[in-house]
């Protein structure tokens, strides 16, 4: 990976999410947003994706040592000592779909 | 339990405390007047507490194998929380207050966390932790109670600092 993904904007160009919500990512196009090396952190819950990209606790992708952006982290979440909510401080910008 | 996401959750929670420490410490002298000397005392001991921390968390670092980043520029920036800063309006205390609740906040859960991973595996691990997260639960309680965020439970600690986690300060 190097560099942002072509069609999928940085929170660094313009922060203009509308429209993103109806995005539709596969695992793969969510996979390659792990935010290293200038790519954005994204993270899936359920179907629902979000940018973490500008969160204290995503730096470079990477959060509690544990959980990389790039991922679906539902499961991870239910074990997580915070809940869903955390989820609304940040962008959805999208919808993970199989294939 | 993986060791080195372990003891990478321990440097960065190390760092937590002692980068609060000091933030505290700009707080604190900030806290003047008659609304900001009414919280002086607690945010004192909620700071004292987190040096005790960083104090509590270090040998079990060294104990399982980690150390320290020798640059301190380093080890301020691997922080697992954001910096404690003064607000922009040092005289609004309801802004200090809420520098002060969110550093707290930030530190339980990561404390659960490092609990949960190590709950029945790493009993000294797991000892300290939650030594440490049952301060943090009472600072975060004090901070949010001067918000008038709900009725209070608690009253400011009596007795010495750390009765949780002095211990292992001994």
């Amino acid at each position: 990976m190097s560099g942002p993904i072509s069609g999928i904007p940085t929170p660094f160009d313009g922060d203009d999410w509308s429209g993103m919500q109806d995005k539709l990512f596969t695992k793969e196009e969510l996979f390659r947003c792990d935010g290293k090396d200038g790519a954005p952190a994204f993270v899936a819950f359920g179907e629902r994706i979000y940018d973490v990209s500008q969160s204290f606790h995503w730096k470079n992708g990477r959060h509690q040592a544990m959980h990389s952006a790039g991922e679906e982290l539902t499961h991870s979440l239910d074990q997580a000592p915070h809940g869903e909510d955390l989820l609304e401080r940040v962008p959805m910008v999208g919808t993970l779909v199989s294939g | 339990m993986n060791i080195d996401q372990l003891l990478e959750l321990f440097v960065k929670n190390a760092a937590a405390e002692l980068t609060t420490y000091y933030y505290y410490t700009i707080l604190r002298a900030n806290l003047i007047g008659l609304e900001g000397e009414g919280i002086k005392e607690i945010a004192e001991v909620a700071r004292i507490e987190d040096r005790n921390h960083f104090e509590a968390l270090v040998p079990r670092i060294y104990e399982l194998g980690g150390k320290l980043p020798e640059d301190m520029k380093v080890f301020h920036d691997m922080s697992a929380c954001p910096p404690a800063s003064l607000p922009k309006d040092p005289t609004d205390i309801k802004a200090m207050l809420t520098v002060l609740v969110e550093a707290e906040r930030c530190a339980v859960p990561g404390y659960t966390n490092i609990c949960n991973i190590t709950a029945g595996k790493d009993h000294r691990t797991y000892d300290l932790s939650l030594s440490i997260l049952h301060e943090e639960i009472e600072h975060e309680s004090w901070f949010s109670e001067f918000l008038g965020e709900g009725p209070s439970g608690h009253f400011m600690r009596r007795g010495e600092t750390s009765p949780f986690v002095s211990n292992f300060l001994r």
